[in-house]
């Protein structure tokens, strides 16, 4: 057992953190916050010559193999700095076709996925927002050579900046489920961002009888669940850690809010009732730390309960992360809501990822059907 | 990152080593009652004779130092023996060891010498007497007096919750008491003008001393618990931890460990876990609401084994605590306080049936885990008082305070 981190991936955390406080300022995290597209192209560049974006890939597609783990640790501080970015969006397409493209596909999009050079991101989605196979409803008829396709993908983050968009749906025959790349300027496309309090830009994306070539079918049809399962886990597990990041960087701030804030003529913190929240806070980040650690080690390891493991941290992130931030309100008082302190930033993000790649019921859920399956 | 306990060829020898030897020493047709106090005598004596051999062995304290009764062992090989033991399943059988550690870290030469062997071997059980009727959460306004007479300390005044799961009070009398036969770790003032923290002194009590008087508690689970009462008794001075005012300090690594900071390793067997099966076999599961109610108390279970895998890890690798040992305790405390009331609601009034009710799910293991849960919320510091400690190492409280020194860390500095 060694719960440490191996020197390379102190060398990341060092890296990220440096890379993160001279790039993004408070300030700037505001200022992307307020915007329409919520992205920063220069920054984006930035990190794609960091080699970010592709860290996840094999060295054939440019990419560096790195291990979960280790873009865990990048991601857990991209959380904590509230780094904007389609880097998620981008390894969760990458991981889709990197599982169910053929050659073709993986050495026309990979590359320049690693180098951050094309964005792509998936519309999993639709209107009930859940994050089940079974809700997906989205049509795509065969038509000669081509598929069409109809229907509406909801709360996908990056299609607004998104240059390919890997859609799933259900080909007529073919009972699971299918994807689908396509140009996010196809005729009949339209991009609509969702307006509202959300940590990200997430945008509606209705397909009205949009046309794509049947070589645009990643993997067979209706035999692409399994590679988006998988895509899916994997992203989850980041998502996990970028979320602890913000779990911890919540609680730091609570922290040292209460060690400076006078009220009754002492520091707020020696206030049980203040402490408790400061508690509750700790409970949460530290839960979702290390069940996310755990699973991304089993996902690195190539566990059998890997899938599992990565639910449980999704199930305890995802709760964990607007129960830090409530707690983190409470000891904070006025000054939380007050949109320069930066605390409320946090919280419209928690709100946001508690239900991206499935909310705590879902994983729950998930969990049970595991469970018995092994039992 | 490995969140697992990888063994050398070497490590798994030795576990085979241990297999088999415990093939061989396990007491046989041993009686396992749901709840520990009420095994019978003669359990308890199987319990004890095997306790011996283990000690003889070096194996009841695997990890202490070889020349005070130890193995000696390195961590691994301390996991590896839980390991197998836990899977013997037997009724518990380690007493309160939670002075060990105390001794290793401020007792002289001579008194490591004189009191760790017996103790490490097994021959004698260690009884923690701390709390008092008017000292419980405020330990450090504890009465008990110990005035120094010569070559001696008398001791006078009254303890209360004194037990383990170990302990064995026979109700006819049979046998002699067992608190009698032990070693009584305990804090007295010894310095009634000196300042709270300061005045107060750790002694080691032989059980059989004259002038000590024992009374069973009846308790919701765990009638294990006594009174303690000292009336005049003497000790000799070279049972004094540390100094003569410095017995709240050495109590401080005494409860360090008490409050989970060398965390924990070895999952025990889990009622929860065999409601889950139960659940899973029988249905109940099958049901959204009772479904995210399991799912919710496995992941509490989950978490506790992960946090107090982290404190092992950060104990065997000597790193420096904080909040750490009590944020242990009070998720282990709240998670099993949030269990039961999951089990409660799934399993609804059948929780409350005890092993005698033909319709108990799990021969009435539920029942004893709804009183246990409630139990287990206070001994070794309160759900709030955890909370306190938390709030202090997290540098918030008015009271800033560092962990105490373990072995672990002492171990450090000396290297």
């Amino acid at each position: 057992m060694d719960l440490s981190l191996s020197q390379e991936q102190t060398m990341i955390k060092n890296s990220a953190q440096e890379f993160l406080r001279q790039e993004l300022p408070k300030e700037r995290v505001d200022e992307l916050f307020r915007s329409e597209t919520g992205h920063d192209p220069e920054l984006w560049k930035k990190m794609g010559s960091l080699g970010w974006a592709g860290m996840s890939l094999p060295a054939e597609y440019g990419g560096q193999s790195s291990d979960f783990t280790t873009m865990g640790v990048l991601f857990e501080e991209l959380g904590a700095a509230l780094c904007p970015s389609p880097l998620l969006s981008s390894v969760l397409a990458a991981q889709v076709v990197l599982g169910a493209g053929d050659d073709r596909q993986k050495s026309q999009l990979l590359p320049s996925i690693a180098r951050g050079d094309i964005i792509a991101a998936v519309a999993f989605t639709e209107d009930s927002g859940s994050w089940d196979p079974d809700s997906i409803t989205l049509t795509a008829t065969r038509q000669g050579d081509s598929f069409v396709l109809n229907g509406t993908k909801a709360f996908v983050p990056d299609a607004h900046l998104a240059d390919y968009l890997l859609v799933s749906g259900r080909a007529y025959g073919s009972p699971g489920l299918s994807v689908f790349l396509v140009d996010r300027t196809a005729p009949g496309l339209i991009v609509r961002p969702h307006t509202g309090w959300l940590g990200d830009v997430m945008c509606e994306v209705t397909l009205d009888g949009v046309r794509v070539p049947a070589s645009a079918v990643v993997g067979e049809p209706g035999g692409a669940g399994g590679a988006l399962e998988s895509a899916i886990d994997r992203a989850t597990a980041l998502l996990c850690a970028y979320m602890a990041g913000g779990c911890r960087r919540v609680l730091e701030i609570s922290i040292e809010y209460s060690q400076n804030r006078i009220q009754f003529g002492v520091p707020i913190g020696n206030f049980q009732r203040v402490q408790d929240h400061l508690i509750e806070a700790l409970n949460s980040e530290q839960s979702t730390r290390w069940t996310t650690y755990e699973a991304l080690w089993k996902l690195d390891g190539g566990a059998s309960d890997a899938q599992f493991a990565i639910s449980m941290a999704k199930a305890v992130a995802s709760d964990a992360y607007f129960t830090a931030c409530e707690a983190a309100h409470h000891v904070h008082g006025g000054i939380g809501v007050d949109m320069n302190y930066g605390l409320a930033y946090y919280t419209q993000k928690s709100r946001t990822l508690q239900h991206y790649l499935g909310d705590a019921v879902h994983h729950r859920k998930r969990m049970a059907a595991l469970l018995r399956e092994a039992a | 990152m490995d969140f697992m306990y990888r063994y050398t060829p070497e490590q798994e020898e030795f576990r085979r080593e241990v297999r088999d030897w415990l093939a061989d020493n396990l007491p046989t047709d041993i009686n396992r009652p749901l709840e520990s106090s009420h095994v019978d005598a003669h359990t308890w004596e199987q319990i004890r004779q095997f306790r011996l051999r283990l000690g003889e062995k070096g194996w009841l304290h695997p990890t202490f130092p070889k020349e005070y009764g130890g193995g000696g062992l390195s961590t691994e090989e301390g996991v590896v023996i839980r390991e197998e033991l836990e899977k013997a399943d037997l009724p518990p059988f380690y007493d309160n060891s939670l002075d060990l550690p105390a001794i290793l870290v401020w007792g002289t030469e001579e008194q490591k010498r004189e009191i760790l062997e017996p103790r490490l071997r097994g021959e004698k059980l260690g009884w923690q007497l701390f709390t008092e009727p008017g000292a419980g959460s405020d330990l450090a306004s504890l009465q008990m007096r110990a005035v120094r007479d010569g070559d001696d300390w008398v001791l006078t005044g009254q303890k209360v919750f004194v037990g383990g799961d170990a302990g064995y009070a026979d109700p006819d009398n049979k046998v002699p008491d067992d608190v009698q036969m032990g070693e009584l770790f305990t804090l007295a003032v010894t310095d009634p003008d000196a300042p709270r923290h300061r005045n107060m002194g750790y002694f080691m009590v032989p059980g059989d001393t004259p002038g000590i008087t024992v009374q069973t508690l009846d308790l919701l689970v765990g009638q294990g618990k006594r009174h303690v009462f000292m009336d005049n008794v003497r000790v000799p001075a070279s049972r004094l931890i540390g100094g003569e005012t410095q017995g709240w300090q050495v109590a401080q690594t005494t409860l360090e460990i008490e409050h989970g900071g060398g965390g924990e390793v070895v999952p025990r067997n889990s009622t929860f876990k065999k409601f889950l099966s139960h659940c899973i076999e029988s249905g109940l599961d099958r049901d959204d609401h009772n479904e995210q109610l399991l799912m919710k108390a496995y992941i509490d279970n989950e978490v506790q084994r992960l946090l107090g895998a982290r404190n092992h890890w950060m104990y065997s690798t000597h790193q420096e605590m904080s909040f750490h040992g009590s944020h242990l305790s009070l998720w282990r405390r709240e998670a099993g306080l949030r269990t039961a009331d999951v089990i409660r609601e799934v399993g609804g009034l059948k929780a409350m049936l005890d092993f005698e009710d033909s319709m108990a799910p799990i021969d009435g293991e539920l029942e004893v885990h709804q009183r246990a849960s409630l139990t287990a919320a206070h001994p070794g510091g309160a759900i709030e008082i955890q909370k306190v400690i938390i709030a202090r190492r997290l540098g918030v409280s008015r009271t800033r305070e560092r962990a105490a020194p373990t072995p672990s860390t002492t171990a450090a500095t000396r290297s």
